[in-house]
């Protein structure tokens, strides 16, 4: 975490440096509002503690124009005024929050802690990782009840994962966010800091992979492990089930919005998102949108509902019976015809049934027996281990009252997005927003779910991730399997627009996807902006794509960028020749510009500064791509007015997601 | 204004129960059950509804043949119906819209929404 200081009273920022050193805090210090608007627009802050009265710029007007610059990072305004009027002008400007001095010390820490989980988007109090937990307000990390021991840069690197699920941090990102500006440290000294982490988390048992590497671009936290400690006994079949019933749990927790209640039940150990933070979710876009409040009627119905249900009880739990017995036969392999036949109708009846009743999870348990049931291959009897877990699973479920958890209707105008086996939008802090109010997303972790989803359900769109890298033991979907599947549901309704996230970067491994049948090849590491982005773009939900050009001198790269940024739907202009660049410029009238700085004719840097003093194109967003990476370039980028800037090489979703985040902001203060 | 009626068809008894509770507290209509198509039919006749809410799912008559008896007649055929259905694939979906369903629930239904979605099928203000 990284904190920029804007304070010019020495005493205190050296008190306060301490302080949030003690508190394992990247700190910046600027002393006066201009150089802290440098630093801001420089470095990637995640909250910055602003004084109010400072030399140059004032803080109420840095903290206004950090906002009118589309910074988004929490702002605490420090000030010695204690007055209505000058807090409601601090606020008004865009800051988060008010202390004034002179404060205590641990209620600033407080404060900096709560603001901070608010960026997450609700990121609960203590982080967790299966067993694995840290308190930010203590520092302590604990696996299982082993405290565990680390040096303040493990700690700050640990805490960068866990507050990230999914998001691969590079070398540079990981250096940005852990380390202050004044001892950037060389990337070895990351790595060594990464395997000391590792090796202590290794000592107390806990995963060394924990933290992944992936190659060629970083580390991440390891996504979705199943129970983390296995009690006794693991067959197959009980780890499948355990698998089965916390994807489930957790995707029922993303569907199935009316509840507050009972997310995770039935599955205690539910992967990396404990029960708490899948509550504390609610507030993250997705559940936001989804979570209509009950009206007085509708909660009095609810209540009446699970009073109906005493009624019924018996008469469901005698489905269960009747399953139960065919589950016995079949571990017996004297299963009948008319004893599966019978299975077949109770569960069929309780998928209903169930859902109706509100016990959502129940309903889905019953689902998945269902689709075993249903298969066309004769039932083994070593299936029936599953079969027994599911159903007991199912009773389990029905023991109480119900949950009041309904599934998701079907909502006209509410678009259907099938995701199969991806992490990314299922990260429960991601911010898919913009598209989150019209798009059901149903997560399923396996092919024959998906069909199964499929049968019940057309979809608008159907995201799948494809892994070639699989070793083929894991829960991944191979390529063999994915590319048919895609052919087989592409040849069924040709319209569906299918998207494939691939773990892979060769440009055969794309053509093999879009061959099949796939709309567009979305490569790894993909955020959920982007994956909605597209998705909405197929769909034509979304502006037209937007207008961006690039000027750069090597053909080469414009070429690998027209591919690489080809998922995102932009309207691309590549223009290698800097000679014609106001005449394409003036034709194409780009959204964005994206810049080289050494060409042969002319230096980027100064184009920007030409456009800068046109009236015409002063607000068009430059980007910098370059393979120049000295601070003192950088600065001078910024300098001249540019609004963001990235190195080579190119990793193709950081630059799509610049850009998108450029336009995005661009576009909300055109509103 | 009058309080509407709604005539639901379907053989689960335990659906038509939270149903009709659901619909009667929401939505405070009137709600009258059949569990099975041939009394669905005669329901339809003798109390009519302004719609019909029908399962696709059973045994005897299904939906579709019930929903064709309460097309052939008379004094049934103006009234809309809402399937029921655990399968509402795109295809099954346009099949059901060109024999004059007016619009189709998936099963399970949530039980709190359903006359939400009913009305909104139907373009009736709650």
């Amino acid at each position: 975490m990284r904190i920029l200081l804007v304070d010019d009273d020495q005493p205190l920022t050296e008190i306060l440096r301490q302080s949030l050193i003690e508190q394992h805090y990247a700190i910046d210090i600027a002393t006066d509002g201009e150089a802290g608007w440098e630093y801001a627009c420089v470095f990637d802050y995640d909250l910055i503690l602003l004084d109010v009265m400072l030399p140059k710029l004032d803080g109420i007007s840095l903290c206004e124009r950090l906002r009118a610059r589309g910074h988004q990072m929490p702002i605490l305004l420090l000030t010695a005024r204690d007055t209505s009027p000058d807090k409601i002008k601090g606020l008004d400007a865009g800051a988060d929050d008010y202390m004034v001095k002179p404060f205590d010390l641990e209620e600033l820490a407080a404060r900096i802690r709560a603001l901070l989980r608010r960026d997450s988007q609700a990121l609960p109090a203590v982080l967790k990782w299966g067993q694995l937990s840290l308190n930010p307000s203590t520092c302590q990390v604990v696996y299982g009840d082993q405290p565990l021991q680390f040096t303040p840069k493990e700690y700050a690197l640990l805490k960068l994962f866990l507050r990230s699920p999914n998001r691969v941090f590079s070398l540079s990102a990981i250096i940005d966010s852990v380390w202050s500006a004044e001892d950037s440290p060389g990337e070895d000294t990351v790595r060594t800091h990464i395997k000391g982490l590792r090796r202590k988390l290794k000592l107390a048992d806990a995963p060394p992979d924990l933290i992944e590497t992936v190659y060629g671009l970083g580390y991440r936290l390891k996504s979705h492990p199943t129970k983390p400690i296995s009690s006794n006994s693991s067959s197959i079949a009980n780890e499948q089930t355990n698998k089965q019933t916390n994807k489930q749990s957790e995707a029922s927790s993303e569907s199935m919005p009316l509840t507050s209640k009972g997310a995770s039940k039935g599955a205690p150990n539910a992967g990396p998102i404990g029960q708490t933070e899948v509550l504390k979710e609610s507030s993250s876009p997705i559940s936001k949108a989804l979570s209509i409040p009950l009206t007085k009627k509708q909660t009095e119905a609810s209540t009446a509902i699970a009073a109906v249900w005493q009624q019924y009880k018996a008469q469901i739990i005698s489905r269960i019976e009747a399953l139960e017995q065919a589950i016995r036969h079949l571990a017996a392999g004297q299963l009948t015809d008319e004893h599966q036949q019978k299975a077949q109708q109770a569960v069929h009846s309780l998928v209903g049934t169930l859902g109706t009743f509100g016990f959502a999870e129940g309903s889905r348990l019953a689902r998945e027996l269902e689709n075993h049931w249903r298969q066309t291959t004769p039932l083994e009897s070593n299936q029936s281990k599953l079969f027994e877990m599911l159903a007991s699973a199912l009773r389990q479920e029905i023991e109480g009252a119900p949950t009041g958890e309904f599934l998701q209707p079907t909502r006209q105008g509410c678009l259907r997005l099938l995701a199969i086996n991806d992490l990314t939008l299922q990260t429960p802090f991601s911010d898919i927003a913009p598209a989150a109010s019209k798009i059901h997303i149903e997560f399923v972790s396996s092919l024959s779910q998906a069909r199964e989803i499929m049968d019940q359900q057309s979809q608008d769109a159907v995201l799948i991730s494809i892994s070639f890298a699989s070793t083929g033991s894991d829960a991944a979907i191979s390529p063999s399997e994915g590319l048919v599947f895609i052919q087989e549901i592409v040849g069924q309704t040709p319209s569906l627009p299918v998207f494939a996230v691939i773990d892979s970067d060769r440009l055969a491994d794309r053509i093999e996807v879009i061959r099949h049948g796939a709309q567009a090849c979305l490569p790894q590491p993909v955020t959920p902006d982007q994956i909605m982005a597209s998705v909405m773009q197929a769909l034509g939900k979304s502006n037209s794509g937007a207008k961006v050009m690039i000027l750069d001198d090597d053909p080469h790269l414009l070429e690998a960028l027209q591919i690489l940024l080809a998922p995102w739907n932009f309207k691309l202009t590549t223009l290698e020749n800097s000679t014609r660049f106001w005449e394409v410029l003036m034709q194409v009238n780009p959204d964005l510009l994206v810049l080289d700085v050494e060409m042969p004719d002319v230096n980027g840097l100064e184009l920007c500064q030409l456009l800068r003093s046109d009236p015409h194109w002063r607000q068009l967003p430059v980007l910098f791509l370059t393979a120049r990476v000295d601070a003192e370039t950088q600065r001078q980028v910024f300098a001249i007015g540019a609004d963001d800037y990235m190195s080579k090489p190119v990793v193709a979703a950081e630059l799509a997601t610049r850009l998108l985040n450029r336009l995005q902001r661009v576009q909300s203060l055109r509103r | 204004m009058s309080t509407r009626r709604i005539l639901i068809i379907d053989d689960e008894e335990a659906i038509l129960a939270v149903a009709k509770l659901s619909l009667k507290m929401v939505a405070e209509w009137d709600v009258v059950t059949a569990t099975s198509g041939p009394e669905g039919v005669i329901k339809a006749e003798s109390e009519q509804p302004e719609a019909i809410l029908l399962d696709v799912m059973m045994p005897q008559m299904d939906g579709i043949s019930t929903f064709k008896q309460l097309q052939a007649n008379a004094k049934t055929q103006a009234i809309p119906v809402i399937l029921l259905t655990a399968k509402a694939q795109a295809v099954e979906q346009l099949q059901y819209k060109q024999i004059g369903v007016t619009g189709v629930i998936t099963k399970p239904f949530n039980s709190l929404t359903l006359a939400n979605e009913m009305a909104e099928l139907l373009d009736w203000r709650l």
